[in-house]
């Protein structure tokens, strides 16, 4: 059964109608056309699609889209400005190698982003574990790992 | 060579933008106008006939567009060796078999029809070993070939057999031997984007492939035998790839889903997409080859090889993919890993009822370094030498021609296991060792280190190992380069960028990169073979040969200096040589004058019978088909490397940890350290998860943990501590001096985790994954045996 | 898929009437990390949904005096948030830690993972051993079902279906006690326990002997389960490394382990004795004795 429901995307607010079994994920891809939430494995074990809610990082595609109701959403399309100016974050992905194939890239950089939110100064070991529900099989994550450790060094 | 601008920079990749802000485009995100979507049915059972498909209501459910079953298709042989079809028809050979195919407005009609379908099946007896499907009264699982010629072995009629030297001459002059079983399992690629495709025809049935294929060129030429078969012999294919979620050689022969796709096109009239789930991926993509290796390896009693005898069963699965021709890259490591001067190898490719296995990264390298490298610390201990000196005495050098016909132009094999040898302190580990200070309560260190050879140039295992370009500037100096090559993450593009603007002489933010489309982009074999960067960039140098000569012959009359006299820097053209050396001055021009290149171009465009600037060139490397025998330079250069790891491993529990894990890469150069440590980080990762985690699980023939909890990819938290070591050997063969880097990170890893847990435990594990369980049995029977042989009473 | 209709109640009258009207196809969901993966595998196909996650009162910790009261919507990084909560009860912590990954943490409650009731259930372990209650409200009322009590088959609990779990009572085990946990895996994170094993013991008042001990261990039976045996085996035995390995020996016929692609039965049964004793050791580390800690996961 669909409802219609307001939240915060990307710093507006929207409303959109959502049946009971929609997922975040499917909400936010075909409804919103926001692609760079991508799907990988569809269960929550990948992290592609993560985003952030209310400042915390979560798999879309395990959460119910009727849950964003009167939350705030993250997206990777959030993220730079309208000019195109790019996040700390995403300019140190971009400067460390840490983006190979790039599918895994969005749900990499909202996880370290709902981390450095919360702990600017966070450690290696620290950095690991926020960005441990992100599989990445192209770079071994060594590089994603240091853009983190780069970024973290910076103001937004 | 003088100073360069760009080549062996660490610059970010050119896609790195897109992908980080979420723009890029994976089929997984492209729509057409119109689309309708296919899902595909899969065989119930590993083996079976299939007996009736009732499709009547599926057809009928509202959204459903077509149904199509096997009975439905022309015949159209797919495969390798043409054993496979999109839809089977009387019979299904594994799980993975498409039985039926639906497109419908949505995924989710689609898949409420698929389950609307009824099969009747007859189960029939299967085989899931070579082993199995070698034993007499074997059931055969394919009957007659593609020619209609009945078959009477599951062993593929693919000769797979190297003769080098004699082999049971340098066994009977071995003073020391060792031998081993070893075997490796089921891999799957796990790109992190699924796969699929649209299929769209256009009104007078040409069609479009929207694709992720690694091999365009190679696909176009499948397609159009599909369309033919279809009796669409006349229709054109295009292939416009999209940005890849991950290649690693998923993407190197055309699937059935892809044909499936064009076959529900034609019967909708729409564009239809087939995009896959993780389940459908981890059903129907195709995995890394299973082998069975038995490795016997002798030395001399100064430790120098004497012969190297390799018998290899490998599992097909129920089709054939381009994956069968593994072997022949398997040959590299066999014949040519060290200086051995008698080799043979024998490997025979066997059906069964499991999926179906094809190419992925190293295309079996992996596995035939992990039987070597393993069976070569044997031989090491059983000579009494150790391992890095074994290695040190056996290493390939530069300017051997190995058994195989390979000519080693540049080897740095010995620089990098001296540089992992010292990166490991191991010399000190090996004191630590015999003073039993490698062990700190029920953990235990050991050290090990394994080596590599691979096709750094190239690899001929198809007619042509070529590379078309065209480079083609602009009013303003920009220059467009049109390339077959695929960028599939490794970062191709921004290299290929980087030796453009350092081959033509320009600004590299006036160079870029048109590919992934066969409209457009000249021809190329594919990106495979670690070759992109080396194919491409060879081809880039030629091309800019062609193009600067052009420039020059342009500019040289606009500047009245001869062609000769000009150089291209940075966008600008620059009177190189001054006229005065001539003694009589006729030139308006002065030596170190220069003028934009844009004026040039613009007053050579805008002048009566103008023209502009393009060059193409076709590039084929100077390597050689393997001959009937399987010899001759099947790359024209070769890359080497060690990895050396150090783990511990816990007694109680048989869990492995790697406390450090370096990767030496004889790269030839790096023309961009920071993309080809990228190279390294991720091929290592994937080499540790093959040694480690990771194993497709089948049971009777179907993946019981096809998702990604059970599937046991390698997260961040598992602190893998890579430390890539470039060693530059400036290959005259490559571009800038460089070989190919794509593939070799993952093929020593196993060997090496498996050496290190060895010299930690004493327990050689030759079976991959190495499982905690399977190091504790190891464990278990090893303590039985000391204490049968040594201490019975215990 | 059909679509189904997704309920917001915010109060607990208000999701029982709910269930009550819809029906026997309406299940709760609080973060949906359990029950929209087993939607998408076709495990569950509810026709409507009643999420918790608004209902109030629900949410947070409340330490009042002996007793823990925690909130069934309490999610796992809450738990992890909450400094106290690992100094007073760390093999609680121990496990949240090493729960999925940080994204699915930050969704997952402590009330879904206990009605999950799945044998691998992470926080079942430590719950066990602290002796645990489940605060249950229904059609009939409230009642407080014992742990111990709850878990009756693979993924099936003692809940009647329309009763919801609103708090798990915890008493605290006091300053003479610590626990630990152990998970057992193949990769350091998002991971499902091959075996886990988590224990709580208490020292006796000069610190010499085991007065307590609580010992259970997660897929080894068709629920987590208390290892009795091994629990007799530490009580009233001096703090050493030799009453740790006589109880690791003492594990005995509750446990029957199976085969399945994950794990051979055979290395469970080794494993559970590993465990113990490294568990134990980590608890009485903990305690101030000259133990070895092992880390959470190992």
């Amino acid at each position: 059964m669909k409802r219609t429901i307001e939240f915060e995307l990307n710093g507006q607010l929207v409303s959109a109608e959502v049946g009971g079994g929609q997922t975040l994920l499917e909400l936010l891809r075909q409804r919103f056309e926001l692609t760079g939430v991508k799907e990988g494995c569809g269960a929550g074990e990948c992290g592609a699609c993560t985003v952030i809610v209310d400042g915390r990082a979560l798999t879309a595609c395990i959460y119910p889209a009727m849950e964003a109701e009167g939350r705030s959403v993250t997206t990777i399309e959030g993220l730079a400005t309208a000019e195109g100016a790019l996040h700390p974050l995403q300019s140190a992905f971009v400067e460390h190698g840490a983006v190979q194939c790039g599918f895994c890239t969005p749900g990499n950089v909202l996880s370290a982003k709902a981390l450095l939110d919360q702990n600017p100064d966070p450690s290696e070991d620290e950095i690991r574990t926020a960005l441990e529900g992100n599989l990445c099989r192209c770079t071994g994550y060594q590089q994603i790992i240091e853009a983190v450790k780069a970024a973290a060094g910076r103001k937004p | 060579m003088s100073e360069l601008n760009y080549v062996g920079r660490r610059l970010p990749k050119v896609d790195a933008r897109d992908k980080v802000t979420g723009r890029a485009v994976y089929i997984n995100d492209l729509k057409r106008p119109g689309m309708l979507h296919g899902k595909i049915l899969y065989s119930a059972h590993p083996h079976a006939i299939v007996k009736s498909i009732d499709v009547s209501r599926a057809r009928a459910l509202p959204g459903v567009r077509a149904v199509l079953t096997g009975q439905d298709i022309p015949e159209m042989p797919i495969g390798f060796l043409q054993d496979n079809r999109p839809l089977k028809k009387d019979r299904v050979r594994t799980c993975r078999d498409e039985i039926a195919a639906v497109a419908a407005v949505d995924q989710e009609t689609a898949a409420e029809a698929l389950e609307l379908i009824r099969v009747e099946y007859e189960p029939l007896p299967a085989v899931f070993t070579p082993e199995e499907a070698l034993a007499e009264g074997a059931p055969l699982i394919h009957e007659y070939d593609a020619k209609g010629k009945p078959i009477t072995s599951n062993k593929l009629k693919l000769p797979w057999k190297l003769i080098c030297g004699d082999v049971e001459e340098g066994r009977g002059r071995s003073r020391h031997v060792a031998q081993g079983t070893y075997r490796t399992t089921w891999i799957n690629h796990c790109c992190l984007g699924t796969s699929g495709v649209i299929a769209e025809f256009d009104l007078d049935r040409n069609l479009t492939m929207y694709s992720i294929t690694q091999i365009p060129y190679l696909a176009q030429n499948d397609y159009l035998a599909a369309l033919k078969a279809m009796g669409l012999g006349r229709s054109r294919v295009r292939v416009v790839c999209q940005t890849i979620g991950g290649g690693f050689g998923s993407k190197l022969d055309t699937h059935c889903y892809e044909f499936i796709a064009i076959l529900l096109a034609q019967a909708t009239g729409k564009p239809v997409k087939i995009q896959f789930n993780r389940e459908e991926e981890f059903l129907a993509q195709a995995t890394r080859q299973p082998v069975v290796m038995e490795v016997s390896q002798g030395c001399d009693h100064n430790g120098r090889l004497a012969f190297r005898d390799v018998h290899m069963l490998l599992d097909n699965g129920g089709y054939t993919s381009w994956g069968a021709t593994t072997p022949s890259v398997m040959m590299v490591p066999i014949s040519s890993l060290y200086r051995v001067p008698n080799v043979r190898y024998v490997a025979d490719c066997v059906y069964t009822n499991n999926l179906y296995a094809q190419a992925m990264r190293g295309y079996g390298n992996p596995q035939a370094t992990f039987g070597i490298e393993s069976n070569l610390d044997q031989l090491a201990l059983e000579a009494g030498i150790d391992p890095v000196e074994f290695r040190l005495i056996n290493a390939n050098q530069g300017g051997d021609v190995t058994p195989q016909r390979f000519v080693v132009k540049t080897c740095g094999l010995p620089e990098c296991i001296e540089k992992v040898r010292d990166g490991l302190g191991w010399p000190e580990h090996r004191k630590a060792r015999e003073e039993g200070r490698n062990r700190d309560g029920h953990k235990v260190r050991g050290q090990g280190v394994a080596s590599l050879i691979h096709v750094g140039g190239g690899a001929r295992v198809y007619r042509s190992d070529g590379h078309g370009m065209i480079m083609k500037l602009d009013d303003f100096g920009q220059l467009k380069v049109f390339t077959g090559a695929v960028e599939i993450g490794q970062g191709n593009e921004t290299v290929l960028r980087q030796v453009a603007a350092e081959a033509v002489g320009l600004c590299i933010e006036d160079v870029q990169v048109v590919s992934h489309d066969t409209d457009i982009c000249p021809w190329d074999v594919g990106t495979h073979a670690s070759r992109a960067a080396f194919i491409s960039g060879n081809a880039a140098i030629q091309c800019a040969a062609e193009l600067r000569r052009k420039i020059f012959e342009l500019a040289a009359a606009q500047l009245e200096v001869g062609p000769d006299d000009l150089d291209l820097r940075q966008g600008m053209v620059v009177v190189a040589r001054g006229a005065e050396a001539e003694g009589q001055r006729l030139a308006v021009t002065e030596k170190g004058e220069s003028i934009p290149l844009s004026k040039v171009l613009r007053r050579g465009h805008f002048s009566p019978q103008g023209r502009m600037i393009i060059a193409e060139t076709f590039y084929d490397p100077p390597n050689e088909m393997l001959d009937k025998e399987f010899k001759g330079n099947l790359s024209c250069s070769w890359a080497f490397g060690a990895s050396g790891v150090e783990v511990e491993v816990d007694l109680q529990t048989g869990q492995v940890r790697i406390l450090k894990y370096l990767a030496a890469h004889d790269v030839g150069r790096a023309l961009n350290p920071m993309l080809l440590e990228g190279q390294i980080y991720g091929g290592s990762m994937m080499g540790v998860g093959m040694a480690l985690s990771e194993e497709v699980k089948l049971e009777r023939g179907r993946p019981v943990n096809g998702n990604f909890l059970d599937y046991k990819l390698l997260t961040a938290k598992d602190r893998v501590p890579i430390t890539p070591i470039i060693v530059e050997t400036d290959d005259p063969a490559g571009p800038y001096g460089a070989k190919g880097v794509g593939e070799p990170g993952c093929v020593p890893s196993a060997p090496a985790i498996a050496n290190a847990i060895f010299d930690a435990v004493g327990v050689r594990i030759s079976e991959l994954p190495i499982t905690p369980e399977r190091v504790l049995r190891a464990l278990r029977e090893k303590k039985e045996d000391y204490c049968r042989i040594a201490r019975p009473a215990c | 898929m059909k679509d189904i209709s997704y309920h917001k109640p915010i109060t607990l009258e208000e999701a029982l009437t709910l269930k009550r009207e819809l029906g026997p196809g309406a299940h709760y969901i609080s973060g949906g990390t359990d029950v929209m993966v087993l939607r998408r595998q076709r495990k569950l196909d509810p026709t409507a949904l009643i999420s918790l996650l608004h209902v109030g009162g629900l949410a947070g910790l409340r330490w009042e005096g002996e007793v823990l009261r925690l909130g069934a919507a309490t999610t796992l990084c809450d738990i992890l948030a909450d400094r106290g909560l690992h100094e007073r009860l760390p093999a609680l912590t121990d496990a949240v830690r090493v729960m999925g990954s940080t994204q699915m943490r930050n969704v997952a409650t402590m009330g879904g993972n206990v009605m999950s009731a799945a044998p691998s259930g992470d926080t079942l372990c430590p719950l066990l051993c602290l002796g645990a209650s489940c605060r249950l409200v229904g059609e009939e009322g409230e009642r407080l079902v014992p742990l111990d009590e709850f878990f009756v088959g693979p993924r099936q609990n003692a809940a009647r279906p329309e009763e919801i779990l609103t708090e798990l009572v915890v008493p605290l085990p006091g300053p003479r006690s610590s626990g630990a946990f152990i998970k057992l895996t193949r990769r350091a994170a998002l991971d499902l326990a091959l075996l886990n094993m988590a224990v709580q013991l208490w020292l006796s008042p000069d610190g010499a002997r085991l007065e307590k001990a609580r010992v259970a261990a997660g897929v080894v039976a068709p629920t987590p389960l208390r290892l009795c045996g091994a629990e007799e085996a530490l009580t009233g035995q001096p703090a050493t490394t030799a009453t740790l390995e006589r109880a690791a020996q003492a594990i005995g016929g509750e446990c029957s382990p199976r085969d399945s692609h994950r794990c051979s039965a055979w290395y469970r049964e080794e494993m559970l004795r590993v465990l113990l004793v490294r568990a134990a050791s980590t608890a009485l580390a903990r305690l101030g004795l000259d133990f070895a800690l092992s880390g959470p996961e190992i």
